[in-house]
Order: C-alpha cells, then structure tokens, then sequence
C-alpha cells in the first residue's frame, strides 16, 4: 500500500487524475473513470449551445468520491482566466481549478507571466489553485511561493502522447517542491505514467491517451496500474544506476 | 419583440422570459447545469428566481463539458 497524497487538505488514494474531454459517449467516460480509481476528474466551462440542450455532464459522475476540477481552458490571458475561475465556482460548488492559460493553439504551451498573475489573484479569492505549466523550475517555485496547492508541469505537449520530453526539468521541480507535483499532459502510455511517478512526482493527469484508446476502460485500468507500480517503485527506494556491471550472482565459490 | 443578447446572438422573446430561471426553462436547458451570468455578472443557481430580465441583457450561458 502506497502513501495517501494529499493536496489542500484532502486525500487522495489514487495518484492517477483523470481528464474527461474527447470520450464518445458519457457511459464510456463513466466507466473509464470507474476503471482508473481516480479520485480527481477534470472539466472544462463552455457556451450552451441553445439550439442543442445538451445533459448534464456532470451526471455519471460520483461527486462523492470523486473530486471535480474544473479548467479555465479556453482563457488566453490572466483576466480571461480568472472569469472562467469565478464562473466554474459559482458553477459547480468547489473552489478548486486547475489555471491553465494558453494562448498559443498551434502547441496550447502555457503562457507563464498570466498564470503567475491569475494564479495570485485566485488564491486571494479563496481558490484551491493547481495550474498547469510547463516544465519552469522557477516558474513552479514562484507558484508555489503565492500559495498554489500544486504545480502541474508538462511531460510534453497536450494531447501529444509524447510522454515526458522534459525530464531533467521535472526532476529539478520535483527536487525544489514544497507542494505536490502533478506531471500534466503528454503520457500517452502507462510506462509514462510510471516513469513520473518513479521519478517522484506525487500524481500524473492524463486524459488523451486513455479517451482515444480503442478501449478507453481497458486503457484507465492500464494506467492504474502503471501508476501504482511507478509509485511503489519510487517508495521502495530504487538501486543506483551504474556505469558498469555488478553481478547479481556470487564471485566467490565457483566450482574448482 | 423584445429581445435578449445571448452568448453573443440576438434572440427574440414574446414575452421576454422574468427570470434567469425562467429563460433556462424556455429554452430547454437544465437549470441544475447551467450557470448564467447578466451583462457580466455571476447569477448563482439560488438567485436565478429572483434575477429579472430586461430587453436588451446581455447573457452568457454556460454549462460544464468534458475537459483535461
């Protein structure tokens, strides 16, 4: 049994968090959520569309067990997130939101001066800030300074699949880290997720590779299990890596 | 005909809906799902009775969908 995470004061069992975008249907998504053991499912705010009512999203989720994390997605600069912040409060009952600010549409990299600002003033606010970065070791240390719950940095691109392009970044994050570290975007495959998770980063988010699976529920148990190895792993205390052999078996008593 | 600004469109009403509430019911949203705000400012679930409607607001409705 691994260590609980806990992030502003709640507990969480699972360190796999769950992105609810690009599933097929709501009952696919509902399965893969079961599936996962996630404790922590993001959402994102957009228009109603009037002349299609659509149902409530929310529904096939166990709000229970299961806490919400709406997105500022779609905000482009600090002021734009912010709305979006107080709007999915209002909305769904939580203060917590996962700041992510990116203007850019061709790569949807993180613009850090507007996270920093938003992310400051939301705090203020009495929100429960996780904001989505990319791998900026001093970016995440100014975060954590205003008083982010977590920091969120990038593996690789959203929705790359790419896994983590940005080790020797997240292992300094990881080392300076006075909150939980949540590798955010990029793992495309459980060995990924295990990879940050060995690493020692406190939870991982994905949401693209387990949506477009051929089998997304299939996919979710996949990357519980990854996560879970990853980070039994990591609090078995890996062997050092060395540069040349040390034999596993006995020097000494070989037959004469 | 009187009409309200809703996400960013012209919509015409006879009559004009009373309420925030009441122009969720019109249209056929799910009051328990969305979540208005009236020339930029949040109407929460619980004011939605109470919160008129004048020709001429501007409304944003908004509603959770999936995301990461």
């Amino acid at each position: 049994m691994t260590q609980s995470l806990i992030i502003a004061g709640r507990e969480f069992r699972s360190r796999l968090f769950i992105g609810t975008g690009k599933f097929s249907s709501p009952e696919i998504m509902r399965r893969a959520i079961d599936a996962s053991g996630t404790e922590m499912v993001t959402v994102a705010l957009r228009r109603v569309d009037i002349s299609n009512p659509q149902d409530n999203m929310l529904a096939p989720i166990d709000r229970a067990h299961v806490q919400l994390l709406p997105n500022t997605s779609g905000a482009r600069d600090a002021d734009e997130a912010v709305r979006v912040a107080r709007l999915a409060r209002a909305a769904s009952g939580v203060d917590w939101i996962k700041l992510e600010v990116t203007p850019d549409p061709h790569y949807l990299l993180p613009d850090p001066v507007e996270t920093l600002k938003a992310a400051e003033i939301l705090v203020k606010e009495g929100f429960i800030v996780l904001p989505y970065i990319n791998a900026d070791p001093v970016l995440a240390k100014r975060l954590q300074d205003v008083g982010t719950a977590t920091v969120m940095p990038l593996g690789s691109p959203i929705g790359s699949n790419q896994g983590i392009r940005t080790r020797a970044n997240l292992e300094i994050i990881i080392a300076q880290a006075t909150v939980p570290v949540v590798i955010d975007a990029g793992l495309g495959l459980p060995s990924h997720a295990s990879e940050a998770m060995e690493m020692g980063a406190d939870a991982v988010l994905v949401n693209t590779a387990i949506a477009v699976a051929a089998d997304p529920e299939q996919m979710a148990a996949a990357f519980r299990l990854g996560v879970e190895a990853g980070r039994l792993a990591y609090e078995s205390g890996p062997g050092a890596v060395r540069k040349t052999a040390e034999a596993s078996s006995p020097l000494t008593g070989f037959l004469g | 005909m009187p009409e309200l600004i809703i996400n960013g469109k012209t919509e015409s009403f006879d009559p004009l809906p009373e309420s925030v509430l009441a122009l969720m019911k019109a249209i056929g949203l799910d009051p328990d799902a969305t979540l208005a705000e009236v020339d930029g400012e949040i109407v929460s679930r619980a004011a939605a009775t109470m919160r008129k409607l004048e020709p001429g607001n501007k409304i944003e409705l908004v509603r959770f969908v999936g995301g990461g």
